[in-house]
């Protein structure tokens, strides 16, 4: 598999992108000092480094595992087991549709990039970023792949190590501005047609989308070996309608604005959201995935450590 | 031509106009805008919101659809109409009380402290009633039972004298006589206008709708009627509805008709008291709203006269008791002296009076019949005036020894036959029975020839108290009688004490009456056997015998006249003399009577027994007096308004307009459904969600 073709690549480096890899790096640096607890344990048992248990010897087991000093003390014939460390590949899914460029910043240059704080693309950017930065440190593989979104350089970097991948992670994370919509239902399986049969995905998105549309997408997107994780991304305020008067509320994906006036619809908002959720939830259970609730306006350790912890 | 206002600070309201302005000015759509990342949520806001939007406007529609269903059924003015009266007391100068003092008001309703008649309480309430009135007012009184009376000539402004009038009433077993009370109440408004206040139970199925007429009239000249039903709680009362003494000559029983004007099934004593004082206790058991029959046995001897049957009801007393004619029973035992016993039975004037008396046996005769004892001669010492009301002597030979008895007997009120035959002669009868015998004998004559058929006997006069059964038939049969023989008497003419009752074709008298003391006297002139005729064999001979009996004292206490009357009707009692000295007696005492073109005449006050009597005579009439039955059925059947609505339904109908009604509705819902379609646009302003054009 080879990379996407990188969008405008030849463009040169903007240096508004290298001051956001400076900044993603120094935050996932922050964020992965806070998380610093081991490596991924194998789920096959094999015959390495780690002992594990012991087992009764079965005829067509390794005489190499037998161990001796167990037959020597106890008559018995006994095998030893142990773990094996391997590479797990993990694919970041980062979506970048243009409700990502969202957030409670404040407002920025429409066409922009949104700051990488205060922003729903910005916690995406900064989550996707640690993850790599941290999979870098340990030697593992770790791929992206972009959702919607322009000025994205990479559309698809394959899970790979070393230190020229992880930087195109970055730099493709940190040119990349929001726009356009992700259609989850559509991207999500293309992705997972290009993933490693025994992999993580790591899915860092809005949801912004009907459940029904893209419940099966994602389903897809965990099944078989796969561990799938869904970082659900949301701003607060959005959520709770925290704004002071009415408004013309106006999606950044297009479509006609919708005239509110918050202090009234602000408890049918609580059921509706109430109810979404719910929807959102019933479909990570079917897709057999953690569903991992990030606001945009919270602190992103607790996040990464809900993220990456075992089990 | 000129404009001009004839209001102009009513322009102010023209700042009115400014809400319809502020209002736009409110609802323009916010100019502020947000980059919203979360619009999938917003989308399902919308979709809620106007979920519920729905749901409210559906309360909304319904408050507009009654509103205006409301005003389209005001439009069409409707009203309710009900019975009521028709002229309220307000503003009105002259009123009339109308208290019912009528039997049926004496219904004792209540329990414990408040238990009080119906007219007690009538009389309370009128009294608050008229104490009440505006100063000025003025007021008469009429009272309802028995026959209306205007207490109070005139109206009067003199409250105080009217209500102590009120107070001073008492109640009576009158009827109810609504309808002369209301003319009454209006001729004493004839003039001035007013209305009349009727204070009544209402009950009864007669006493109101025979007021439909006067009703009619108060309408038609204007007066009020302002009804002030006074009714108990549980109407109900027992009442002797009818007693009737048993059949056959004598009888000897009395039926009861009880009934039972209550709601409940009941069961009570009842006392008959015999005119002697003798007293017959039973029970009676009487379906609620029905009636039930009790016979009561009366003993074998019973003084005649005016009985009472009583049932015990503690509800309305005043028609407890109810009166009733009894003859004297048994009593009327006929001693028969048989003066010549025959050799064969037809040849006995006994075995013709016997079957012609007790023409069923003694068996029957104890049930009730006539008995007659039979003594010979000697045997005639048993006369017993109290046990017997008739002697026949039949052939005696020599009555001297019985002359006094007979005498004292006759005097007595007992009644006496004599009857003559082959033993009897001038010279036995005619000293020792001087003092009874209508005239003295003469002889016993043959009237025919052997061979020949005798004389036939002349029609009786039917206009005879004796004869008076056989008017309707049986008088005839009277012609077929033939007499061969018969003793003759001594001339004498008919007088007040002596009257020939039967004569022969020929003139010869054959029965005569004399009266002595309180009893007669009655000789007859042929025999009771077929010695001398052939009267036992003709048709006419048992109902003559038995008629005897009757008219000699056997069937009543003297024979006077038997009558019925109602309390406070006038009673009339025909005398034989119009210079009789006539007093009446009733159930109080003496009661005041005037003779009047030969007749006595006397008003009843109470129910009971009356005896209208005359100095040494036997009692002229028995006079059973009764309340109105209508009094005692105390239930609720017509009501005074519902039939004055029924004769003049205009005047007594209130007629109540639901238009107003409607309308404040219409305008209520009208108010609510713009309060709610104010608030439900202050929070559809709040939760507006809405495209944005």
């Amino acid at each position: 598999m080879t990379p996407a073709r990188p969008e405008g690549h030849g463009a040169g480096w903007d240096p508004e992108v290298l001051a956001r890899i400076q900044a993603l790096a120094f935050q996932a640096r922050v964020l992965v000092a806070g998380f610093l607890h081991g490596a991924h344990r194998s789920t096959r048992v094999a015959h390495n480094v780690e002992f594990a248990d012991y087992k009764d010897y079965t005829p067509g087991d390794p005489l190499r595992d037998l161990d001796w000093r167990v037959l020597a003390r106890s008559d018995r014939l006994v095998v030893r087991r142990h773990h094996a460390e391997h590479e797990l590949p993990v694919t970041l899914v980062v979506d970048a549709s243009a409700d990502a460029g969202t957030g409670e910043a404040g407002r920025w240059p429409r066409g922009g990039r949104p700051p990488l704080t205060g922003s729903k693309w910005g916690a995406a950017a900064v989550l996707a970023a640690t993850v790599a930065w941290w999979l870098r440190r340990r030697g593992e593989p770790v791929g992206l792949a972009v959702v919607a979104g322009e000025s994205v350089p990479w559309r698809w970097l394959p899970p790979r190590t070393g230190r020229a991948h992880a930087a195109a992670i970055l730099g493709t994370l940190a040119a990349a501005v929001p726009a356009g919509r992700a259609d989850l239902g559509t991207a999500l399986p293309a992705i997972g047609a290009r993933l490693p049969r025994r992999s993580m995905v790591v899915l860092i998105s809005d949801l912004m989308e009907e459940p029904a549309t893209w419940a099966e997408a994602v389903a897809g997107l965990g099944a078989g070996l796969r561990d799938l994780r869904v970082v659900h991304l949301h701003d607060p305020r959005e959520w709770t309608l925290d704004y002071p008067a009415a408004a013309r509320f106006r999606s950044p994906e297009g479509g006609r604005p919708l005239v509110v006036d918050p202090a009234g619809a602000r408890d049918a908002m609580a059921e509706v959201v109430a109810d979404y959720l719910a929807e959102v939830r019933a479909a990570m259970v079917r897709a057999g995935a953690r569903h991992v609730l990030a606001p945009s306006d919270g602190a992103l350790s607790a996040v990464v450590a809900r993220l990456l912890r075992e089990g | 031509m000129q404009a001009g206002l004839l209001a102009p600070a009513a322009l102010a309201l023209l700042a009115l106009a400014l809400g319809p302005v502020l209002a736009h000015l409110a609802r323009q759509p916010p100019r502020r805008q947000v980059r919203y990342g979360a619009m999938l949520l917003l989308e399902r806001l919308a979709r809620r919101l106007r979920r519920r939007r729905r749901l409210d406007d559906r309360w909304l529609l319904l408050l507009r659809v009654l509103a205006v269903a409301l005003a389209a059924l005001a439009a069409a003015r409707p009203e309710l109409r009900w019975p009521a009266a028709n002229a309220a007391l307000d503003g009105v100068g002259a009123v009339v009380v109308v208290l019912d003092d009528s039997l049926s008001m004496d219904l004792v309703d209540g329990a414990g402290p408040a238990r009080e008649t119906l007219f007690e309480r009538a009389r309370r309430e009128a009294v608050a009633f008229v104490r009440d009135l505006p100063q000025g007012t003025r007021v008469g009184l009429v009272t309802v039972g028995g026959a209306a009376r205007a207490v109070t000539p005139e109206l009067t402004a003199d409250r105080d004298a009217v209500a102590a009038a009120i107070e001073a009433l008492r109640q009576g077993p009158g009827s109810t006589d609504l309808a002369g009370a209301l003319a009454l109440a209006r001729r004493m408004l004839a003039g001035t206008g007013g209305a009349a206040a009727v204070f009544t139970d209402e009950a009864g199925p007669v006493a109101v709708p025979a007021a439909a007429s006067e009703i009619a009239l108060f309408g038609e000249q204007g007066l009020g009627l302002i009804p002030r039903p006074v009714r108990a709680r549980d109407p109900a009362n027992l009442v002797i509805l009818g007693a009737t003494y048993g059949e056959g000559l004598e009888g000897g029983s009395v039926r009861l008709t009880v009934a039972n004007y209550g709601a409940a099934d009941r069961e009570a004593p009842l006392t008959v008291e015999l005119p002697d004082g003798a007293e017959i206790h039973a029970f009676v058991d009487v379906p609620a709203g029905g009636t039930a029959e009790e016979r009561v046995t009366v003993p074998r001897v019973a003084e005649g006269g005016v009985a009472l049957a009583r049932v015990d009801d503690e509800r309305l007393r005043l028609d407890d008791a109810y009166a009733f004619q009894l003859p004297r029973v048994g009593a009327s035992r006929v001693l028969v002296v048989d003066g010549d016993p025959g050799p064969t039975p037809t040849a006995s004037e006994v075995y013709f009076l016997e079957r012609a008396l007790a023409p069923w046996g003694a068996a029957a005769a104890l049930e009730g019949g006539v008995l007659p004892d039979v003594a010979s001669e000697v045997g005639a010492v048993d006369l017993d005036p109290e046990v017997h009301r008739v002697a026949f002597l039949a052939n005696v030979s020599d009555p001297g020894p019985l002359a006094a008895r007979l005498l004292a007997f006759v005097r007595a009120g007992g009644g006496l036959v004599i009857g003559v035959g082959d033993n009897v002669t001038a010279e036995r009868y005619n000293e020792p029975l001087a003092l009874l015998l209508p005239s003295p004998l003469r002889r016993a004559e043959s009237l025919t020839a052997p061979g020949e058929n005798g004389v036939p006997t002349e029609l009786p006069d039917v206009s005879l108290e004796l004869f008076r059964p056989f008017a309707r038939g049986g008088r005839a049969a009277f012609g077929r009688v033939r007499w061969r023989r018969l003793f003759t008497l001594q001339p004498y003419e008919d007088s007040e004490q002596v009257r020939t009752l039967m004569r022969t074709a020929s003139g010869l008298p054959l029965l005569v009456e004399r009266r002595l003391g309180q009893g007669r006297v009655l000789l007859f002139t042929g025999t009771f056997d077929l010695g001398w005729g052939d009267f036992p064999l003709q048709a006419a001979f048992m109902p003559w015998v038995q008629r005897l009996v009757t008219y000699l004292g056997g069937e009543t206490g003297g024979g006077g006249l038997r009558l019925e009357g109602r309390v406070g009707e006038a009673v009339r009692v025909d005398l034989p003399d119009a210079a009789l000295d006539v007093s009446v007696r009733g159930p109080d005492g003496p009661v005041a009577v005037r003779v009047r073109g030969g007749q006595a005449v006397f008003t009843p006050e109470l129910p009971g027994a009356y005896v209208v009597e005359t100095p040494g005579a036997p009692p002229l009439a028995w006079v059973a007096i009764h309340t109105d039955p209508a009094e005692s059925d105390v239930r609720l059947t017509h009501r005074l308004v519902e039939t004055a609505a029924r004769v003049d339904p205009e005047r007594f109908v209130h007629h109540e307009p639901l238009w107003p009604w409607l309308l404040w509705a219409a305008l209520g819902f009208a108010v609510l459904q713009a309060a709610l379609a104010a608030a439900l646009g202050r929070r559809a302003a709040a939760e507006e969600v809405s495209r944005a054009a």
